[in-house]
């Protein structure tokens, strides 16, 4: 290995004359850029610096969003897992059957270990709403018949 | 896609193209060394962008793949770096865009095989001129003249190295990196810098000797 060539790879470039004359061409063509590429240059890197911007503040919010996600995601499963909690106070059942329609004081244990049941089969019990109506009113016509019946 | 002017062999006079560059020469060298560290990333990449253009078009033999690739380069450095100390910015940089410009090369190669097979490939070499290029706005365009000869015949000539030692000897020489920074823009070690520079430069000796 030459002397030359070997400061070419250990010292400074500038030492080698074919590297020196590589770097002034090079440096001639970099300022020579024409208007065209340096302006699309320009725009691409303020285009990159925006970019970066809007990816900092993404990073800050991804985690917020995302966990705000996940809570939304588990009280949905929850309120889906527990369809007679939420039945209990709007059933159809319960918003059907009048209060004074109770008069053998079905209690409120009762009124839980039947609820479930109706959840159930719910769009049945939906189907048959005038059905269960028509039952409900049917303890005041009971009581009414042993009058009648006497008579 | 359009060739730039840097890829056609244009015979090139010594005498303009020394008279070109003599001012150049005289001038010393700002190596990566040298230069100022940029405070910012968005001043890091105004230093930067127009060499790493340059760096871009002789590799990829176009100028707009090359602006694409820069641009790419630089959104990568900074959604992923720009949290980086500002030293260390300068060697992630040219790797980043070392790794794209390797990208673009590859998928043209598939893209020509393609071609090649269904039989409408092309040589980019015999491409025709743009049929735009900008004004030559320059206060001496003989000069300037001579400026993109020399060019030319220097971004022929990296060409015809092979693929790592054009890499070797566009960070280290021309970007000015140090041994440490090229290889860990180049992901080897800095014997293996040593190496394909050394071998760069053997052949370049040799193939610009006419602009020597």
């Amino acid at each position: 290995m030459s002397k030359l060539h070997e400061n070419t790879v250990n010292d400074m470039p500038g030492d080698d004359e074919v590297a020196s004359r590589a770097r002034a061409i090079f440096r001639t063509a970099c300022e020579q850029a024409d208007s065209y590429h340096t302006l699309r240059l320009g725009l691409a890197r303020r285009k990159a610096v925006n970019a970066g911007s809007a990816h900092r503040a993404l990073k800050v919010w991804a985690p917020l969003a995302g966990a705000a996600a996940c809570c939304a995601l588990v009280v949905g499963v929850v309120w889906l897992q527990h369809p007679a909690d939420r039945l209990q106070p709007s059933s159809p059942i319960a918003a059907a059957t009048p209060a004074s329609s109770n008069p053998g004081g079905l209690n409120q244990g009762d009124a839980d270990e039947a609820i479930p049941d109706v959840a159930s089969n719910q769009m049945e019990v939906v189907q048959d709403l005038d059905f269960y109506r028509w039952l409900a009113a049917q303890p005041a016509m009971a009581s009414a018949a042993p009058v009648g019946s006497r008579r | 896609m359009h060739e730039t002017t840097d890829a056609e062999p244009i015979p090139a006079s010594g005498a303009a193209m020394n008279a070109a560059v003599a001012l150049e020469t005289a001038s010393a060298p700002l190596t990566e060394s040298a230069r100022p560290v940029a405070a910012t990333i968005e001043a890091f990449l105004a230093s930067v962008e127009r060499r790493a253009w340059r760096v871009a078009e002789i590799a990829l033999r176009d100028s707009d793949e090359a602006l694409d690739a820069v641009q790419d380069t630089m959104l990568r450095l900074v959604r992923h770096y720009s949290a980086k100390p500002a030293e260390e910015w300068s060697p992630l940089f040219w790797g980043i865009l070392r790794r794209r410009i390797t990208d673009l090369q590859r998928r043209r190669t598939v893209r020509n095989r393609i071609l090649v097979w269904t039989g409408r490939a092309t040589n980019d070499d015999d491409e025709e001129l743009p049929a735009w290029e900008a004004p030559d706005l320059g206060p001496d365009p003989s000069r300037a003249l001579a400026s993109r000869q020399a060019h030319a015949a220097m971004s022929k000539a990296i060409r015809a190295l092979p693929h790592r030692q054009q890499q070797a000897f566009m960070l280290r020489m021309l970007e000015g990196l140090d041994v440490a920074d090229t290889a860990k823009a180049m992901g080897c070690s800095a014997g293996s810098v040593k190496t394909h520079l050394s071998r760069a430069m053997d052949a370049l000796r040799t193939r610009l000797e006419e602009w020597r």
